[in-house]
């Protein structure tokens, strides 16, 4: 198979329909199918219900709502000899054997000689789904275990039957790792392969530690969400996602199915759980199991917790723990772990013990199901959102430490850590813990030439300067600027090209709130206006500097950060980019050149004789509304990314490359032209006039605070060019100077350092 | 001065915007498509004999731009002899137009006019492809001018104190006055179908040709509530009480009523039907448009020389349950005569077709009645009010 275009997916539960929308954000057409509606309704009327729910999820399983034209649904009844014209067939009915079995027999059937089949089975084994299969079957069969909500849990277990033919399964894993982003991990045909293994034992084990302590649901949930390494979920909030019944049912599984686990006890699903499931307290799908989700008067949603001593349940408890501080000031995760056993009293011996049973347990676990012990780190990391797999905490504590550990349970220590006699599991090298986002440019190549607080500069390698971020949140600072300054004078001098690409899950968030929010308190103007300014020339340098400049986005690239990549030449982003000018926000305006940058593109964008204001509408109410993009996609349609230049990777870990293969294609054969700056054309009072009717309606409608309007109508006076009587040609820097002055201007309102200030405070907007 | 008579009158149905059966009809075909039927309707008359074609349009632009008044009367009088002119007054204009006719007619500067409004909301937006508010204006914190008609609404209900609930129980009626009205057939004797072929694709993405006949009123819900009613969201102010479901549905549609002197009557042997005793305008604040009504209705009765009393019927334009109850309220009408075939709320309002739609609805309702005096009256956009006051003959 040379190309996947055509993917059929039977079965359009959570999983299938989810599952389907990947393959559409892959660009595959796909077809979706599942039983036909019953009592005479119309047939497909199942199937149109079950992918509505998966459309009207947030946040959405398609990069942009338009990719749901590529899912085609139907019915099985009808549509199953469609399947002939798939080159993978995914299989994600219910849990039931003999359901898949009949569904295989009918597969092969219809099924086009080489296509691939596989099933999303989360734990039945491979030989019993092939029992009765044909031998050609098998050659062409796999498990493909995907973790929910797909687009986002980037682990996939695969488990190839003996017989699928090599190449059929590199394609398999080559295209799930490429074109859908997954992290492929091999799976042992053994029950609940290795991620619902560990992540189910690790769960029940928490539940059945956390009794022992006399903990609270909150207190249980802080001590293992976040300041753990863990989703903000933790552990009973997980399991009210997870659904009560599914747990129960899984724990019961494994431990009917693992007769050998020494610890499989853990597996049984405890007292409470049984009580929550008599009450029919599923968790999230019912609407409360361990948390009960409240909307309170003003439309907030507050989660009430179980008391376990009266099954009632509790208004939320803000949990202070003495430690708190100290422990969250801790950034780095990494250095967190051994804090965490060194705590005194209670919560010490209660993250002794959780860490004791994890360890030895999955210690245990290799080669029993994985001969690869990174694999189980690589599926808790991607399948369950560990920041560390366990082994790499291991790391972090140290190999004694976790022995250490082991023996004061009194647990048995695989022979194999034993044998390790104090050395780490990971070399040093790869002792970034193989970050998922880690570019893959051969590391030994990257030299670092300079470097200060906020950001470095490194060779890369083919001539390609880079400049990495690595200020806290890479948060945009002088530093920063000061950096990229130096890298345009190096490129421009003896490099062929500049990237602005760095590791982190989030591209940067945009400029160093904190300083400017000093400045702003202290009425220190001159150095707002400084900074603004460096900024906005440092931005206009990378436009117009002679060598290509490629910004390579990812994650969160908010504010000054989408300003930078809107004057890159190409920006390469990965699939999950999240970006927008997001200054209304924090009581600004997009003063980085960003507001200059939109004016000019909506120019080069319109037609002729076009209506031109309904593009800057468009573009104004983004930025008033402060709207992110939730996919690089969107980027597209908000106008911050441009089709025609713009691209993005699915495959983080290809995203170095690709941008620096995109940056090496711009100067092949020296064939780089750099922009060459143009006159821009504004519109002065007529579209002022236009947008501030606009304002006057939001205002008079309640959507927006008097201070909104007051900042909406600086944006208004900046997009027009001021207020000038008739269209006039402008240059780059006479908008910047009105970007700046606005910015200035609202910085010497309380209300705009409020807004900051509550930001950096909370991380949420203010509305004043 | 000489007597301006309606003769006849007829309307399109009227279509749901965006979705409804006109939706990809030009304003100027199925204006042009009564023009014809009029004709037809009238053989004694030739169509040079027809002095004026007077079109309202509350958005003439796009389709329905460049004098589109013309271009119906090109295509509907097949003949380039009798000039036309399009009118604007908003939500009036169709009204206007029957106004500024019979005005010409008693002046005696025509015998023959053919006056109404046509409107197409499924292809022009409210406020039009390129709305351009005065800077000036802006800045001088007159923005307000350009609120849209929700807000009016909002201000309106704020104002006069008009309770969310109050506006879902009279849009409820309006529906079941209209879900009635077309079982018993009331709006047969005017609606003039509307027939045609439209090019469309079938499955197989192949063309083919589709005939319609579009005859019936599409907007009323028979299966409205309350309860569905009260479910509604607001929509143009948070926290605010004017929803989807109380407010006009917006349509498209056409209403067109041969205006003619008494020379012409005699000549052609046509029974006139009546007359416009009163008609008047007046401007009030623009943030509380739907007001206007009120002092329009007090100087068209003052000018007639009617007392309240004396009117049997009442149209008044339901642009919002709102402002429809808060002019019932500050006029103190008779809310038993008003609207009792249901009103835009239910019926729909193509905004320039509207009054002259509205005219025709009333004397056809009076006709059944036997009675003689009835009003027209709507709030118009940017803060006025027209009432007209018609007499039986």
């Amino acid at each position: 198979m040379q190309r996947l275009t055509k993917v059929a997916v039977i079965g359009a539960g959570v999983m299938g329909s989810r599952i389907a929308c990947q393959f559409a954000n892959a660009g595959c057409t796909v077809l979706l199918l599942d039983l036909p509606s019953k009592g005479g309704l119309p047939k497909n009327q199942n199937v149109h219900q079950l992918f509505q729910k998966t459309c009207d999820a947030k946040p959405s399983a398609l990069y942009a709502s338009s990719f749901s034209d590529r899912i085609t649904l139907g019915n099985t009844e009808d549509d199953l000899p469609n399947i002939a014209t798939c080159q993978w067939i995914l299989e994600a009915v219910s849990e039931d054997l003999s359901i898949k079995k009949k569904l295989f027999s009918q597969i092969n059937r219809y099924r086009a000689k080489d296509a691939l089949v596989t099933s999303n089975t989360s734990g039945i084994p491979i030989d019993q789904l092939l029992a009765e299969s044909t031998d050609d079957f098998k050659a062409h069969f796999a498990i493909t275990h995907f973790f929910n909500p797909p687009r986002y849990l980037r682990l996939l277990e695969v488990v190839p039957s003996p017989a699928l033919k090599r190449d059929s399964l590199d394609f398999l894993v080559n295209f799930a790792t490429f074109n859908l982003g997954k992290e492929v991990v091999f799976a042992k045909n053994i029950p609940a392969f290795i991620g619902n293994r560990i992540g189910i034992f690790s769960l029940m084990s928490t539940l059945a530690i956390a009794q022992d302590f006399h903990l609270s649901i909150p207190e249980i949930d802080y001590l293992t969400g976040e300041l753990m390494g863990r989703p903000k979920s933790a552990t009973f909030r997980t399991a009210d996602l997870v659904g009560l019944d599914i747990l129960c049912h899984l724990g019961q599984y494994l431990y009917d199915a693992c007769p050998k686990d020494k610890v499989r006890s853990f597996f049984k699903p405890p007292a409470i759980l049984a009580k929550l499931l008599s009450k029919q307290w599923l968790g999230n799908k019912t609407g409360q199991g361990f948390y009960q989700k409240r909307m309170t008067q003003d439309g907030t949603k507050q989660f009430y917790h179980l008391d376990l001593n009266d099954f009632t349940y509790q208004p939320p408890q803000k949990i202070t723990m003495p430690f708190a501080q100290e422990l969250e000031g801790i950034r780095d995760v990494k250095a967190r772990y051994l804090k965490l056993l060194e705590l005194p009293h209670k919560i010490g011996a209660f993250y002794q013990k959780l860490f004791a049973y994890l360890l030895a347990y999955v210690a245990a676990k290799v080669p029993e199901i994985t001969d690869d012990f990174k694999s189980i780190d690589k599926a808790m990391r991607t399948g369950f959102g560990w920041e560390h797999g366990p082994f790499e905490i291991w790391d972090c504590i140290g190999w004694q430490r976790g022995i250490d550990l082991i023996k004061q349970e009194k647990l048995p220590l695989a022979a194999w850590v034993r044998d390790l006699k104090g050395e780490r599991f990971y070399p040093i090298l790869e002792s970034e813990f193989n970050n998922p986002n880690a570019p893959s440019i051969d590391k030994v190549k990257i030299k670092t030439l300079w470097s200060n607080q906020e950001a470095s500069i490194q060779e890369v390698g083919d001539g390609v300067l880079n400049v990495r971020f690595h200020s806290f949140l890479n948060c945009i600072g002088l530093g920063t600027i000061e950096a990229l300054n130096r890298a345009v004078d190096m490129a421009t001098d003896s490099y062929k090209g500049l990237l602005i690409a760095n590791e982190a899950s989030h591209f940067s968030i945009g400029v160093n709130l904190k300083l400017g929010h000093e400045w702003a308190t202290d009425k220190n103007f001159k150095a707002l206006e400084n900074a603004t300014l460096q900024l906005q020339k440092v931005l206009m340098r990378l436009r117009y500097c002679p060598v290509p400049v490629v910004v390579a986005p990812r994650g969160m690239t908010f504010g000054g950060a989408c300003e930078l990549s809107m004057h890159a030449d190409r920006v390469v982003a990965t699939a999950e980019t999240y970006t927008g000018l997001v200054e209304f926000g924090v009581g600004l305006i997009p003063a980085g050149a960003g507001t200059k940058e939109m004016v000019q593109r909506i120019g080069e964008d319109a037609p002729k004789k076009d209506f031109i204001f309904n593009r800057f509408e468009r573009a104004f109410t983004n930025i008033a509304m402060g709207k992110v993009s939730t996919s690089a996609e969107e980027a597209f349609e908000l106008g911050y990314h441009r089709r025609y230049k713009d691209s993005y990777v699915v495959a983080p870990q290809t995203q170095w490359q690709q941008a620096k293969q995109t940056l090496l294609e711009m100067v092949a054969f020296k064939s780089y032209i750099p922009p060459v700056e143009q006159p821009i054309k504004v519109w002065g009072q007529s579209l002022i006039g236009f947008l501030e009717a606009g304002i006057e309606g939001m205002f008079a409608g309640k959507y927006i605070t008097a201070y909104d309007g007051l900042m909406a109508r600086k944006l208004a006076y900046v997009m027009a060019g001021g207020n000038l009587s008739s269209p006039t040609m402008v240059s780059a820097d006479y908008l910047l100077d009105l970007e700046r002055e606005a910015v200035l201007s609202l910085l010497g309102h309380q209300q705009t350092v409020d807004r900051i200030g509550y930001m950096l405070k909370t991380g949420k907007p203010l509305r004043n | 001065m000489q007597t301006a008579y309606i003769v006849k009158g007829c309307r399109t149905a009227i279509a749901k915007a965006k979705k409804g059966a006109l939706r990809a009809i030009r304003t100027d075909d199925f204006s042009a498509a009564l023009l014809r039927h009029l004709l037809k309707q009238t053989p004694q008359l030739d169509p040079s004999q027809i002095d004026d074609v007077m079109v309202g349009c509350a958005m003439p632009e796009g389709v329905q731009g460049l004098n589109m008044a013309r271009f119906i009367a090109l295509m509907g009088l097949e003949s380039h002899l009798t000039a036309a002119v399009t009118v604007n007054r908003y939500c009036a204009s169709g009204i206007e137009t029957i106004a500024m006719a019979s005005a010409k007619i008693q002046a005696g500067m025509a015998d023959c006019i053919i006056a109404g409004g046509a409107e197409s909301m499924s292809q022009i937006p409210m406020g039009g492809y390129a709305p351009a508010p005065n800077y000036q204006l802006t800045q001088n914190g007159k923005a307000s001018y350009y609120w849209n008609m929700g807000l009016t609404a909002e201000a309106v209900a704020c104002k006069f104190n008009i309770s969310r609930a109050a506006q879902d129980e009279f849009a409820y009626q309006s529906h079941k006055k209209a879900i009635k009205a077309i079982r018993e057939g009331k709006f047969k004797a005017s609606i003039t179908p509307i027939t045609g072929e439209q090019i469309v694709l079938n499955d197989q993405e192949q063309q083919i040709a589709q005939s319609f006949c579009f005859d019936e009123e599409e907007c009323p819900r028979a299966d409205t509530s309350l309860e569905a009613l009260a479910k509604l969201k607001p929509i143009f102010q948070q926290g605010g009480t004017v929803t989807a479901g109380n407010a006009s549905q917006m349509s498209d549609g056409a209403a067109f009523v041969f205006v003619m002197s008494e020379r012409m009557v005699k000549q052609l042997n046509l029974k006139p039907m009546a007359r416009l005793i009163a008609y008047e305008t007046a401007g009030v604040a623009p943030e509380i448009m739907g007001i206007g009504p009120v002092e329009a209705i007090a100087k068209a009765l003052k000018k007639s020389g009617l007392k309240m009393q004396a009117l049997d019927l009442i149209e008044l334009n339901e642009a919002f349950a709102a402002q429809s109850l808060a002019v019932i309220k500050q006029a103190k009408l008779n809310p038993e005569i008003i609207n009792v075939n249901g009103g835009a709320i239910a019926l729909g309002h193509p905004l320039g077709c509207t009054g002259a739609k509205l005219t025709i609805q009333l004397l056809d309702e009076l006709r059944l009645r036997g009675r003689r005096y009835g009003m027209v009256s709507l709030c118009v956009g940017t803060g006025q009010g027209v009432a007209g006051i018609f007499e039986m003959l």
